[in-house]
């Protein structure tokens, strides 16, 4: 997508995060944190030029879909990366700059819960929320860092 | 992970899902996917369809062969649903096609009847 539509995304993700209770809704108010950060990474990315600012939506990588002109259409493509789902793997994470190193670590310890915690029994704790929390502040401030040069916004 | 845990983490994230409102599209979307592979491990875990650490993550994750498996035990319904809500994630959750919010229904309609058939499984006390 265009930076300009991660930027909306993560706004009215992050304001649903808000209206969420970290503990009773842990597994939907994660969720949101780690997509309202993607949404930020990838806007950080493509401002960065790592990355191809584009409407065409990450389906697993390299394969996206791609909105035909009539309306309801759309193909499967494959694109330069655009739009990254996740913060993993080697060739994912050789596009990453390093102004954004601290970002994506932050994503990789939202990642590293995302299976035992959504999907698993792990313990929703309030050290599991804390930490979910601080990895979603460190990512967001960077990449509203690197977008905005704001050093209000930065970590 | 076992079939009443499952259970749990489908209900609480219903719970969930009832706080958003039709704009959270996205989250609705994503969420009710979530749910939805809770419901489908259940329901397979109880038929011993498949063992507690062997879980349905997505649809497209599955082989043919265990799609017809499961379809003909359990129904078509399930993996089905799953792979409804899947195809919208692109469009409206990751991406940004107009129709959010109708997909964002689309999803808790899936979820819906995807809950309704995996409760219908459960042994009658």
């Amino acid at each position: 997508m265009k930076i300009k539509d991660h930027l909306d995304k993560a706004e009215r993700i992050g304001e649903l995060r808000n209206r969420l209770d970290p503990a009773d809704d842990y597994e939907l108010w994660y969720w949101a944190s780690l997509n309202a950060g993607m949404n930020l990474f990838n806007a950080a990315l493509h401002h960065l030029g790592a990355t191809v600012a584009e409407d065409c939506f990450a389906h697993n990588l390299p394969v996206y879909i791609r909105p035909g002109d009539a309306a309801g259409t759309y193909e499967e493509v494959i694109r330069p990366f655009g739009d990254l789902e996740h913060v993993e793997g080697e060739e994912l994470e050789s596009l990453i700059p390093p102004r954004l190193a601290i970002a994506a670590a932050a994503l990789r310890e939202l990642e590293a819960v995302r299976e035992p915690s959504i999907r698993g029994a792990m313990k929703i704790t309030p050290a599991l929320v804390e930490g979910v929390e601080a990895a979603y502040v460190r990512a967001a401030g960077v990449a509203r860092f690197i977008l905005d040069g704001s050093a209000a916004d930065g970590p | 992970m076992k079939a009443e845990r499952h259970r749990a983490k489908a209900e609480r994230l219903e719970r969930s899902l009832a706080k958003c409102r039709p704009g959270d599209y996205e989250m609705i979307i994503d969420g009710a996917m979530l749910a939805v592979t809770h419901w489908i491990n259940m329901a397979f875990h109880t038929l011993a369809l498949t063992d507690d650490d062997s879980d349905v993550v997505h649809a497209y994750f599955e082989t043919a062969f265990d799609r017809q498996h499961f379809g003909l035990v359990a129904g078509a319904e399930f993996l089905d649903g799953l792979e409804g809500i899947e195809t919208l994630r692109p469009l409206h959750a990751r991406g940004n096609v107009v129709g959010g919010e109708a997909a964002g229904r689309r999803a808790l309609d899936i979820l819906q009847s995807i809950r309704e058939k995996a409760l219908a499984i459960l042994p009658t006390e």
